[in-house]
């Protein structure tokens, strides 16, 4: 089931089209990265998600109801970009105050405070006022605000942003956690490091479309390259892996090949034999996410 | 409603939290002492002694509008970045990413304002309440009744300013507060005081023109003097009641203005 569906999402500010027709589905119970480069409208479309900006055209359903409904908001947990928030407040009375908007009776407001103040390592910090947390807590405090009236849906933009490494691991654990809990995640990001670790798909955005989206082994190329190091090069031997392959380089006793398919794949040995060289060792290696977006953006221009 | 009292009950805490509540009410009451101060022994005017009512009634005028100054003062600075603030800031997102519609949201600030300016005004109101009984040991109730009839002009400059705020600079919208406030007092001293009306010797098609004006702008100043009748004879006890009617149609007015430009917003 379709948790998020955007249908040909188009949205225009006065002079810049922030998001182009984009066309997404996100699926009950997953985890979904949404990657792209500083303004290519990621924020923008979680802001049509919630209704905070109108659309230009195209559609944007949230558990199949229009965007910014009322009773969509009450099953999502939101968590902006660089979360500010009323510095007089304390941590308790903040996370209090949300769970008032959830319509939360008392004493589940009072339990779920101290249960994610506890998760986050902030009940130290429970009775200090806002304006003197560091980006860190107040990000953790962010998260803990999205998740106190335990929604299905989480939209998390940049939600490591600013941690320090615990703090990142800290984030990383929890969202890992929901999605065991079969809660669906949402997740705007440029932390490539983190979107892999994390998430079962992403799309990447660029100038307001979605340039490729799947899962991390279908965005990658579809045959991993191949290292494989020997005694000593040959041109000979480069002339007959060429053959086989879309792409040869040789980087000192090593040569890094694009085999053309997995049978290819599999001749790289025979012709190693066959040239007479001494193979030392052979290893395999898919793109990580950072050289799949670095590609695809630079792709797109 | 459980988001509207949520919301009113932050921006009251946000309110009473802020040094400037005590600054503003601190100043009110001394100049609340001084009047009593000026309570002290034997009043006269025009050489003649005035009795323990004139007195009153006379303290009571003044400290009515003193009460209603620093009222003014910090519903307006209140107000200009209640809801500009939030959105400047963008916590405004925490609060509309939750159930709670635009609206609400609104209504839950606008309460919150109100609820911090009423209790600067009765705190005064006490005060003056309790000094002058202690001066002359009478009670002087009717502050209370025109400080509530007066409510109406704090409402109304709450709301302008709020509306103001989302199209403009706080600096703007308090501006624009102020000048309206001071141009409704002005434009409405010779309309609403029959008296200064009558003598009025202005050309027809003048007077038509201020007319208009007058029933088309805010009836602030109208609504302050009717408030202020009740307090003493310097004003005539049968002073129309219609400015307050005229100012609560102007606050729905302003309010169905805001929320339509509130809920077309881009945040």
């Amino acid at each position: 089931m379709s948790v998020i569906s955007a249908h040909n999402l188009i949205k225009d500010y006065a002079r810049v089209r922030a998001l182009a027709g984009v066309t997404l589905d996100v699926q009950d119970g997953e985890i979904f990265g949404f990657l792209g480069p500083n303004g290519a409208g990621k924020t923008t479309f979680v802001k049509t998600m919630l209704g905070f900006i109108g659309v230009t055209g195209g559609s944007v359903n949230v558990f199949g109801q229009p965007a910014g409904d009322r009773e969509v908001r009450r099953r999502v947990g939101y968590l902006p970009e660089n979360m500010r928030l009323h510095g007089f407040l304390k941590g308790r009375e903040f996370l209090d105050f949300a769970g008032r908007l959830y319509g939360m009776p008392k004493d589940l407001r009072r339990s779920r405070t101290m249960e994610y103040l506890d998760a986050l390592n902030m009940l130290d910090a429970a009775e200090r006022p806002l304006r003197e947390y560091s980006k860190g807590m107040l990000q953790r405090i962010g998260i803990a605000q999205a998740l106190i009236h335990d929604p299905e849906l989480l939209l998390f933009d940049e939600p490591t942003s600013g941690l320090d490494p615990i703090g990142t691991k800290e984030v990383r654990d929890i969202i890992l956690s929901e999605r065991d809990k079969g809660k669906t995640i949402f997740i705007n990001s440029h932390l490539l490091s983190e979107i892999e670790r994390t998430c079962d798909r992403v799309a990447i955005l660029n100038k307001g479309l979605i340039v490729k989206k799947g899962r991390l082994d279908e965005l990658s190329s579809k045959v991993p390259s191949v290292r494989v190091e020997v005694a000593k090069t040959s041109k000979a031997t480069v002339k007959a892996l060429g053959k086989i392959a879309r792409d040869v380089q040789v980087d000192g006793n090593t040569y890094v090949i694009i085999p053309t398919d997995d049978e290819a794949k599999g001749r790289i040995p025979e012709i190693l034999i066959k040239s007479g060289d001494t193979m030392v060792s052979m290893t395999e290696s898919r793109e990580s996410l950072e050289d799949i977006f670095y590609r695809i953006i630079k792709e797109e221009g | 409603m459980g988001a509207i009292l949520a919301i009113c009950g932050n921006t009251i805490k946000e309110g009473l939290r802020n040094k400037l509540f005590y600054i503003l009410l601190i100043i009110g009451l001394l100049f609340i002492l001084m009047g009593r101060m000026c309570m002290q022994g034997d009043v006269s005017f025009n050489n003649q002694s005035l009795t323990d009512t004139q007195v009153i009634a006379l303290a009571t005028t003044v400290s009515f509008h003193i009460i209603i100054f620093w009222g003014l003062t910090l519903a307006g600075l209140l107000s200009m970045g209640a809801v500009l603030g939030d959105i400047e800031t963008g916590v405004i997102t925490v609060f509309i990413s939750k159930p709670v519609s635009r609206f609400e949201y609104l209504l839950g600030k606008f309460f919150g304002v109100m609820g911090v300016v009423l209790l600067n005004v009765i705190v005064l109101g006490c005060g003056f309440f309790l000094l002058a009984f202690l001066r002359t040991g009478i009670w002087p109730f009717k502050i209370f009744l025109s400080l509530a009839i007066y409510i109406l002009n704090l409402m109304l400059l709450v709301s302008v300013v709020m509306l103001v705020s989302l199209i403009s600079s706080r600096i703007v919208a308090m501006l624009m507060g102020i000048v309206g406030y001071m141009f409704s007092v002005g434009i409405d001293i010779p309309i609403y005081f029959d008296a200064l009306r009558e003598q009025m010797t202005a050309k027809p098609a003048a007077l038509v023109l201020f007319k208009i004006i007058y029933f088309a702008f805010p009836q602030w100043g109208s609504t302050q003097f009717f408030a202020a009748s009740f307090l003493s004879d310097l004003f005539s006890q049968k002073m129309s009641f219609w400015p307050t009617i005229h100012t609560a149609g102007y606050i729905v007015l302003v309010w169905l203005v805001m929320v339509l430009l509130f809920n077309r917003k881009e945040l």
